[in-house]
């Protein structure tokens, strides 16, 4: 197993194009953040070779005036924020970890809480270069906001995990950062603070993020944060207050919770989930999972069994997804946690996706959780676009039958 | 052209008589969509009323080899809809029903064949509405919108259709029923949705789709700004993005649409101004007015003479019907337009907007101008008669050189209308490495026979001479009064 590791654009893809013609699969690697199977997979367990991106970090352009940012696929999130900051700028896509490059986040479609009501990656991506089963280098989309020229690859490639081809660049349109944003913060005993989301939905207040914790002393910390002039957020915070009592504190962004070891949204520009697993004592190899379901399914997620048995728990209800982690090192009691979510979510488009687990955690025992609608689908386009199969990703290898 | 006997009996046989047509009228209704240049009569056009039905007209006419085109309300002005091949149309019409509306998820499941601006009626008086809001939403299928990926003048702040379309479930050209996405966007692996979504057609016939339903907002507030030149009203435009403030809309029109509107529709533009910016802040209630005062302070600041607010609903509607309506107001002004679809970075746009006078001048032919400028998404109207021979040609011309100055500035070939047929030549000015290939392998993926919707979004062997010089491609004919002509149906974008 040997790592290959280049800025040139050029060099990665004569590399790519020397394993597509030996036929040898290799595994796409930014940062290494990740801890599963499905991009970077860290382990040993997996003997494939390893195509490092980290050094692909340069910045293609950037536009404040039109919204947009062309980067390299191996910059990670945090540096991709602080250039936007620089001009007051932001992609409203805040993933779990800051360290995450940008093309793993795109190849595995993550964000965070500020997708509810600002969009996901989905809605930021705008173009995308990639390194094809040919060893062609790709250009799809563009550089402007709307484009209905053709077929829309870029969508393609995002959430593709690593199975179509080598990510290199990827253009997003970015957005102004919210003026004054706030959250308020209180701490529940028990779930009450559910159906108070509902009735707070039910009001159509706009607010950037919901985001409830469960602390280490087994309580809820409920954040809700919001933006904008003062009058506006007054209005906010006064609807928030008639659904919540005046239990909630309020902060201005970057001032932490009194007493407590982290504030729900305090990092969530920059990746929100460090300091919690800080926070929790949470290894690498812990079992962590994350679930993205409807809404309607969070609002009726009995998350008191699972409080009560130690898991450690992020929800961010509208949209919606659940991370659920558990201080537990042995293979056969992460699968009987893995199993244990799957047996309490209803609805069919729930599904689950591993982010850390001991090594041999695998793809296969997600089952249909792991996939989305049209996976077969999914299975014979990477057959298509890859006919070599070099790109490696087991996201496509599930035995599955829909 | 008509159905073969034993086909016209099969079809028949699935869908019943009344739903399986050849006759002349029926031909000659489906020969052309929204753009009218491009007209060629269908073999046949079926009307299928449920999945099935539809699952088994496209398994025949895969078995036959038969090539065959879905069609919504005909609306497009790419000529996506235009039957190549002497494809069978299948209307899709009957798909009209609207299912489950779920305030929980906020998603409304609803048929390809029901009107866009059925749905916000359907769920306005819950306090909310389905955002891609194009021009022709009055008229417009679901269904058209999630294959071109309809936009519409609220874009800027709220998307597109690929923003707000959640799943659909789907026949591909084998006959093969399948689902894409579903309740919510986090579905693991890739977005083929997204994929699909834009797709003209050519992957496969939706069949039901899972829309987002976005809260109303609680106020909006609808500005007016007067200007004496095209260049301040762009630099309004920057202004209002660099202060950090997305408007849900803003929408520029020029000199002569200004003329145009106010000969038909009387909204009370100002006859002597060279650009007026409708711009539109939507929200909460409160602190929506600070946020329009420093919206107005920049907007006068960037040089426009006047900032009319609309004072109540009325006020509202009738710049937004100015809006809407603007192309078909052309009328009153020329006997025929070519619209044409352009993007550009939005900060190119006063450099776009000279090329673009400047290249109809060159022509002879005066160019309007009526556009999304908050997304740099222009649609310049090129004025021509339909019966000066010679104008035609220009159009053209001029119609190619206003694409070539959006490639050149970095931007692309279509905001919302798409490629279909009208564009498809184009297509390789713009991609000019491998990206062509790579799209039409992924075609090669859904639509191996290229059955479904032939002759669209890619340059057709030996079309592209004839199509640049004006002149119909393939199999297509040029009708007499209308040639180039979306407008005086006032269909526009």
């Amino acid at each position: 197993m040997s790592t290959f590791e280049s800025g040139s654009l050029k060099e990665i893809q004569s590399w790519v194009s020397s394993r597509i013609e030996v036929q040898e699969a290799f595994r796409i690697c930014g940062k290494g953040s990740r801890f599963v199977t499905t991009v970077s997979g860290k382990f040993e367990a997996f003997s494939s070779d390893i195509l490092s991106l980290q050094k692909l970090n340069g910045t293609r352009f950037f536009d404040p005036d039109d919204m947009v940012v062309g980067v390299e696929s191996g910059m990670n999130i945090r540096s991709l924020q602080e250039i936007l900051a620089e001009r007051n700028m932001l992609l409203p896509v805040n993933p779990w970890f800051p360290d995450s490059c940008v093309g793993s986040i795109v190849a595995c479609n993550d964000f965070g809480p500020n997708r509810m009501d600002m969009g996901g990656l989905r809605d930021c991506i705008i173009g995308i270069e990639y390194i094809n089963g040919k060893g062609e280098i790709v250009e799809a989309g563009g550089k402007v906001v709307k484009n209905v020229s053709g077929y829309d690859l870029t969508r393609m490639m995002l959430g593709s995990q690593g199975g179509l081809g080598v990510i290199t660049a990827v253009n997003f349109k970015v957005i102004p950062r919210p003026a004054e944003p706030h959250g308020m913060y209180g701490i529940f005993k028990n779930e009450a603070w559910l159906p108070q989301v509902e009735e707070l939905r039910k009001r159509r207040i706009p607010l950037d993020w919901i985001q409830a914790v469960l602390t280490p002393d087994s309580n809820w910390i409920l954040g809700l944060g919001f933006s904008g002039n003062k009058p506006n957020r007054n209005r906010i915070e006064s609807e928030i207050r008639e659904v919540y009592g005046k239990t909630l504190a309020i902060l201005p962004d970057g001032k932490s919770f009194p007493g407590q070891k982290f504030t729900p949204g305090e990092q969530r520009f920059e990746g929100f989930l460090p300091a919690i697993c800080d926070a929790w004592e949470m290894d690498e190899s812990h079992f962590h999972v994350f679930v993205t379901l409807p809404t309607e399914e969070i609002f009726r997620f009995h998350f008191e069994t699972f409080r009560k048995e130690n898991f450690k728990i992020v929800v961010h209800p509208i949209g919606g997804d659940i991370h659920f982690m558990h201080k537990s090192f042995d293979m056969k009691e992460q699968l009987q946690h893995l199993e244990k979510i799957k047996s309490a979510l209803v609805h069919p488009d729930s599904k689950i996706r591993w982010v850390r687990a001991v090594p041999e955690a695998s793809f296969q025992e997600l089952g249909k959780f792991g996939v989305a609608n049209g996976y077969s689908l999914a299975q014979r386009l990477k057959r298509h676009l890859d006919p070599s199969g070099v790109f490696f990703a087991p996201y496509y290898d599930l035995e599955f039958n829909e | 052209m008509s159905f073969e006997s034993n086909i016209r009996e099969e079809l028949a046989k699935i869908l019943g008589k009344e739903w399986v047509k050849d006759d002349s009228v029926t031909l000659y209704t489906y020969r052309c969509d929204g753009l009218t240049l491009y007209t060629a009569p269908p073999m046949g056009v079926v009307f299928p009323g449920a999945v099935q039905e539809l699952v088994s007209v496209v398994k025949l006419l895969h078995k036959h080899k038969i090539s065959f085109i879905a069609r919504g309300a005909g609306t497009g002005l790419s000529g996506g809809a235009v039957p190549q091949d002497e494809s069978v149309i299948i209307e899709m019409a009957r798909f009209k029903e609207v299912h489950e509306v779920d305030w929980i998820n906020r998603t409304i499941t609803v048929d390809p064949g029901v009107i866009n601006l059925r749905i916000t009626e359907d769920v306005q008086s819950q306090g909310y509405h389905y955002a891609p809001d194009p021009s022709s939403q009055k008229a417009c299928t679901i269904g058209g919108n999630v294959a071109e990926n309809s936009g519409g003048p609220h874009t800027l702040k709220y998307g597109v259709t690929v923003n707000h379309v959640l799943g659909v479930e789907m026949v591909l050209p084998d006959g093969e029923l399948i689902k894409l996405g579903g309740k919510h966007l986090g579905m693991p692996g890739p977005d083929l949705l997204g994929l699909m979504i834009g797709s003209e057609g050519t992957f496969g016939i939706i069949t039901k789709i899972i829309c987002r339903l976005t809260p109303n907002p609680e106020k909006a507030v609808t500005m007016l700004g007067i200007y004496k030149s095209v260049h301040d009203a762009c630099e309004s435009v920057s202004s209002i993005i660099r202060h950090g403030i997305i408007p849900a809309a803003m929408e520029m029109l020029d000199k002569i649409v200004i003329s145009a509107v106010e000969k038909a529709l009387k909204p009370g533009f100002p006859l002597d101004a060279e650009a007026v910016l409708i711009v539109e802040l939507d929200g909460l209630a409160d602190g929506l007015d600070a946020e329009a005062e420093i919206v107005e302070k920049l907007l006068k600041e960037s040089g426009a003479t006047t900032v009319n607010r609309a004072r109540d609903e009325v006020e509202r509607d009738k710049i937004w019907r100015a809006r809407k309506e603007a192309f078909g107001a052309i009328g009153q002004i020329s006997p025929s337009y070519y619209v044409q679809d352009g993007v550009i970075p939005r900060s190119k746009l006063p450099e776009v907007l000279n090329e673009i006078s400047a290249i109809g001048k060159k022509h002879g032919l005066t160019v309007a101008n009526v556009f999304h400028a908050g997304d740099g998404n222009l649609h310049p109207l090129i004025l021509y008669d339909y019966e000066n021979p010679e104008e035609v040609e220009k159009s053209h011309k001029i119609g190619e050189e206003i694409l070539s100055s959006c490639i050149r500035h970095g931007g692309t070939l279509s905001g919302e209308h798409g490629i279909g047929i009208e564009k498809a030549e184009w297509m390789k000015d713009l991609y000019p490495g491998n990206s062509l290939d790579n799209m039409q392998n992924v075609r090669t993926f859904f639509n191996p026979e290229n059955l479904l919707n032939p002759g669209k979004l890619f340059p057709q062997p030996g079309r592209c001479a004839e199509s640049k010089s004006g002149t119909p491609p393939r199999n297509a004919t040029v009708l007499d009064k209308s040639k180039m002509v979306a407008s005086k149906s006032g269909i526009a974008v």
